[in-house]
């Protein structure tokens, strides 16, 4: 018993130790990322920046609200060099939580247009994603999918899903709404639309794709990329699900389609600013925007870079003009609206 | 007087007292930090909370508490009477596999049973290739209500079972001899006794469900804990945040003093030797009925999730060889140790320091140790992250000194924050299985070695471990099984890149990457499942069980 | 006097004291029955004299060591007091061998075995070295339980209710027992019960206790009757 204490014990105050001393760095130049990504393609584009510039990128990767807490609380002491997250308004609030620096680059300036960059040259876009509506070709004319604020007539009554108002992609979508519409506009759709809800919000953006399949719904509203990944899923029955739904761009005749962004910024506190930016310029290059962007079916922010098959096919479309930043300013209203309106 | 009012406290000042005092004192600090907060004018997002959210989270809270507690306290008492009173085929096995599914933590089962109700998932197939048009909607309260009842139930399960077998034939054969019918018994004489287990057991499933913050975000189920994360980072406010965990601790202390209350006193402890149940074998359509139904149970609340994860499993298995995955047990192991040791080590002083003549102080200091388990774990995360920020740069002119190059935030980049929350929300848990354990055992056995000249550690070594050995070994392996399962704590205090089993298949299910979530999660439930056959499978020693 | 009780107070709170200015002198070789019913306070003056409860004020002097007073309070470890408690508390995990040697740690080996030899031969128990307490009677464990005690060669020997587990025709055995063992001792005791018969029977001296306070005394004549103090 007592030899079995002893043993138990050393085992623990070792592999305490090893684990305590496995994330050590070494004297190398280095980038620390915190980031919200992280797919397998994108060791192989660290490797090849490895390659060409001898830095090496260490990636530290949680949740990006953990990351954003993270990064406040450590203030100065922070590792961080690079915080890259998805969602305009998050990086509105690293900004307005002053944890990112203004960085001046030319090469940025010209591989991302101005829309998908922070005006104050805090963040820098490096891939776009559509919030579209996903329907049953069987249920739906496409002749009846105009915009969204079409959503909320009388028509659709009881046929439309979505995620929930707690996600950020759909406190973002609202956030635009405000800037495009004003509050009165946003307030008229989010009444609107949670009256025609098929169901209380529930599940992720895949959920609502497979309640659409289901016959729950016959509209959801949900991001581009996860048609991507459904498509290619390795679950039959997912492919399944995509291949049977079709995409739509709503809002092509008025205000575009709303697009967000994932980016990059340099933390304020950055101990290796130049390598940070050379990792951004050589993110936003024509070189590494494809896999990039592809690793999760997102377009490249990157206009020279060609599109993926699959994007390709969808076409062209018109997106909001708005300065991504308004979804950051008015995001907390939009939370307001939404808790106000029913939307749960 | 003078003197003997320093003669007192020079009587009272031992290694048990001194470590009590300074644990609480650890305990306590980071918690009043924050609570100091609470004094800050509230801000417009709290009176947005307050008028449009702030109801419907009681409301939800309550009926969630209500009815998870209800149905299982049901479910487990109903399973160890059975398991208890009578024989049949598989007793054995079966009394030992119900408490497997605390092995599988609540949002794993979530995720699992999410995915086989959803459209391409499991079931859903399974009904259309039937041709039946039946569908579930697990994501409503219903459904969570469901996965917390089948993941929690065990607790009520252990206690009412622990007290079963203690309680002497006696009055049972007592009861029978005045005439009474078997239900008569039942529900007048064996319930009533059972009360305090199945309050103290449906207790710990209520707090368990209170701090669960994995299945209520994904289900969307908005009580409190969900509440609070939303608040945190949606509005944003951490003020908010605060104010409702505040209010989350008043009803846990409700419901907490409500127990205590049913409890009712419980210093005394009969030492007389009690007679064992002899149980009664079953027959005809009882002997089928019965074990079908406790059968039922664990294939819903374990082995159907399993057989789920397995599946996905040889999927991926080759994830089992990358040496990512090696490093992330490791981690989780050598955290869970780290914390389980620390954990039954100050609950062992916390007891002894509890022994002896009750006094105010010795309770409050008690209560303040144990209030870690009621404080949801985001709460925790806060005032911990916020605590050793505070403590580092304090003591960073001591680092220096004897480190030039040492980190600013050395504490708070290392495990020992982690280890530290993880101490603070579950020595109850450690504490009260010893506690207990002292209780059956009494004070006469260490007061006789004291008057035979041992010193109090030598006599704590001696005579008291030996006799509390199987309570301490169950507090470790409770403590263990938590520690691995624990979620919110470690998702935010970790050190950077410190992955452990649990944060990794939160990221992957978070990821809808449930295929790649369950090898980790297949680990974790192994871990835990062979933590709890060692825990069952232990062999009694004749003698200590006589101590009863 | 070998043992010296002064003004001894113990009270929970100021209002309801347990134990209320007694005082106590035993001679060398005394056996006192303190005799008294439940909630007399005789249990707590036993734990005050073992040092496992500090008394409000007052002193306790025994062998002209200051065990307690205003100044001084010596630990129940460190006190050379013997005690049978009223269920034997023997240790159900030792052999009754190491039971009986518990107390004698700091003795040599050879040394200790011999006392523990000599202490089962005066309870008459040599044959059960290596049974275990729960295979032992009633009557066999008090034995114990005497023997455990008395091995350190304590100063006074104190019994909580000695004969309250026995059943009643063994009783009468066990005290003559006792009483034989403790006098060839030579150990000065002080036992409390709540039944005249145990007393009379054993005791030198009666001590009535009442609400925490001495009512009565009286001393125990060779043909066991009393006569007053």
């Amino acid at each position: 018993m007592r030899k079995l204490l002893l043993g138990l014990s050393l085992f623990t105050v070792i592999t305490t130790l090893s684990a305590c001393m496995l994330g050590v760095n070494d004297d190398e130049l280095s980038v620390t990322v915190y980031s919200e990504r992280h797919y397998d393609t994108d060791q192989a584009l660290y490797d090849a920046f490895y390659e060409e510039t001898n830095i090496k990128v260490n990636i530290v990767s949680a949740g990006a609200d953990e990351l954003i807490n993270r990064l406040d609380s450590e203030g100065e002491d922070t590792q961080a060099d690079l915080l890259m997250i998805a969602d305009a308004g998050r990086l509105y609030r690293a900004k307005d939580l002053e944890l990112l620096q203004t960085v001046e680059s030319d090469e940025l300036n010209a591989n991302i247009p101005q829309n998908y960059r922070d005006v104050d040259g805090m963040w820098y876009g490096l891939t776009k994603r559509a919030r579209i509506l996903v329907y049953h070709p069987e249920r739906v004319e496409v002749d009846e999918l105009s915009t969204y604020e079409a959503l909320t007539e009388e028509a659709f009554n009881n046929r439309v899903v979505t995620r929930t108002s707690g996600n950020i992609y759909n406190q973002s979508l609202m956030a635009s709404f405000v800037a495009i519409m004003g509050e009165e506009g946003a307030r008229d759709f989010a009444s609107g639309l949670v009256n025609n809800f098929a169901r209380t919000p529930q599940g992720n953006d895949r959920d609502q794709a497979k309640a659409v399949m289901e016959g729950i719904a016959d509209v959801a509203i949900m991001n581009t990329y996860y048609m991507g990944r459904m498509l290619n899923s390795t679950d039959p029955y997912e492919r399944e699900v995509a291949e049977t739904l079709r995409v739509f761009f709503p809002n092509q005749e008025t205000t575009g389609t709303h697009v967000n962004i994932s980016a990059a910024g340099v933390t304020r506190h950055a101990k290796n600013k130049d390598a940070a930016v050379q990792l951004l310029e050589f993110l936003s290059s024509e070189q590494a925007q494809e896999s990039f962007a592809n690793a999760n079916y997102e377009y490249p922010v990157n206009e020279a870079v060609a599109l993926n098959p699959l994007l390709e096919s969808w076409g062209d479309f018109k997106a909001q003009d708005i300065q991504l930043n308004a979804l950051g300013e008015y995001a907390y209203q939009a939370a307001i609206i939404m808790d106000e309106e029913g939307w749960e | 007087m003078c003197d003997y009012m320093f003669n007192k406290i020079k009587h009272h000042i031992n290694v048990f007292s001194v470590t009590s005092i300074l644990a609480a004192f650890f305990i306590v600090l980071p918690l009043f930090n924050i609570l100091l907060e609470l004094f800050t004018a509230p801000s417009s997002a709290w009176l947005h909370i307050r008028e449009h959210l702030l109801a419907g989270y009681v409301i939800n809270t309550i009926i969630l508490i209500v009815a998870v507690g209800v149905f299982s306290g049901i479910i487990g008492t109903f399973s160890a009477y059975v398991v208890t009173r009578f024989e049949f085929k598989g007793r054995k096995v079966l009394s030992w596999f119900l408490i497997l599914p605390l092995a599988m933590p609540s949002y794993i089962a979530a995720y699992v049973y999410a995915d086989m109700t959803s459209y391409t998932g499991t079931f859903s197939r399974f009904m259309r290739s039937l041709h039946i048009p039946l569908s579930i909607d697990i994501m409503s309260m219903p459904g969570v209500i469901f996965i917390f009842v089948l993941t929690l139930y065990p607790y009520v399960y252990l206690m009412v079972k622990g007290a079963l077998s203690k309680q002497s034939a006696s009055f049972i054969e007592n009861a029978r001899l005045l005439g009474a019918s078997k239900v008569r018994i039942l529900v007048t004489v064996v319930l009533p006794l059972l009360r305090p287990a199945m309050i103290a057991g449906m207790l710990l499933v209520v707090l368990e469900t209170l701090n669960d913050y994995g299945v209520v975000a994904y289900f969307n189920i908005r009580v409190f804990s969900f509440a609070i994360f939303d608040a945190w980072f949606r509005l944003g406010d951490i003020v908010s945040a605060i104010r409702l965990s505040a209010i989350l601790m008043i009803i846990v202390f409700a419901v907490v003093f409500i127990e205590r209350m049913i409890r009712g006193k419980r210093r005394y402890t009969i030492h007389i030797k009690t007679k064992p149940i002899e149980r009664v074998y079953l027959k005809g359509y009882k002997k089928i009925v019965l074990p079908a139904i406790l059968w039922v149970i664990m294939a819903f609340a374990f082995f159907v999730p399993v057989a789920q994860l397995l599946w996905y499993a040889t999927k991926t298995y080759p994830l089992l060889f990358d040496l990512n995955f090696i490093y992330l047990v490791i981690n989780s192991l050598s955290v869970a140790l780290t914390a389980t040791f620390l954990i039954v080590f100050i609950a062992l002083m916390l007891a002894n320091f509890n022994r002896g003549r009750q006094s105010s102080f010795k309770k409050s200091l008690l209560k303040i140790t144990n209030l870690g388990y009621a404080i949801p774990g985001a709460v925790i995360a806060v005032a911990v992250l916020v605590f050793f920020i505070d403590a580092d740069t304090t003591f960073y002119s001591i680092y220096h000194w004897f480190n030039e190059d040492s980190p600013r935030l050395l504490m708070t980049s290392s495990l020992l924050m982690l280890i530290f929350a993880y101490v603070l929300r579950f020595m109850a848990i450690g504490y009260n299985s010893i506690e207990a354990s002292y209780d059956k055992i009494g004070e006469k056995f260490t007061e006789a070695a004291y008057l035979l000249k041992t010193s109090k550690l030598k006599t704590l070594l001696s005579i008291d471990l030996p006799l509390i050995k199987s309570g301490l070994i169950s507090a470790a392996i409770i403590v263990f099984i938590d520690v691995i399962k624990e979620l919110p704590l470690t998702l935010i205090l970790r050190p950077t890149n410190y992955e452990t089993l649990a944060s990794q298949v939160y990221k992957f299910a978070r990821e809808e990457m449930l295929q790649e979530a369950a090898i980790p999660s297949l680990v974790m439930i192994s871990l835990s499942s062979l933590a709890i056959y060692i825990f069952t499978h232990r062999k009694k020693k004749g003698v200590v069980k006589h101590v009863r | 006097m070998y043992v010296r009780i002064e003004d001894l107070v113990f009270s929970y709170t100021p209002k309801t004291p347990v134990i209320s200015h007694i005082s106590l002198a035993v001679e060398e070789g005394e056996i006192i029955a303190i005799l008294g019913s439940s909630g007399s306070g005789k249990s707590t003056l036993l734990r005050l004299l073992s040092g496992l409860e500090m008394p409000n004020q007052g002193n306790i002097i025994v062998n002209e060591e200051t065990l307690c007073s205003n100044q001084v309070f010596i630990d129940a470890e460190k006190r050379h007091v013997g005690m049978v408690f009223q269920d034997y508390a023997l240790f159900p995990h030792m052999s009754i061998e190491k039971n009986v040697g518990f107390g004698l740690k700091k003795m040599q080996k050879q040394a200790r075995d011999k006392r523990i030899h000599e202490m089962l031969e005066l309870v008459n128990m040599t044959d059960r070295k290596r049974s275990y307490p729960h295979e032992l009677s009633g009557g066999q464990q008090q034995r114990i339980a005497l023997a455990r005690a008395l091995a350190p060669s304590p100063n006074i020997l104190l019994l909580d209710e000695p004969f309250s587990n026995l059943d009643a025709d063994l009783k009468m055995k066990i005290r003559h027992e006792l009483k034989a063992i403790i006098k060839m001792a030579n150990m000065t005791s002080i036992f409390v019960t709540h039944d005249y018969d145990d007393a009379i029977d054993i005791a030198d001296r009666i001590i009535y206790l009442e609400e925490g306070k001495i009512v009565h005394e009286e001393r125990v004549d060779s043909k066991r009757k009393t006569i007053q103090h």
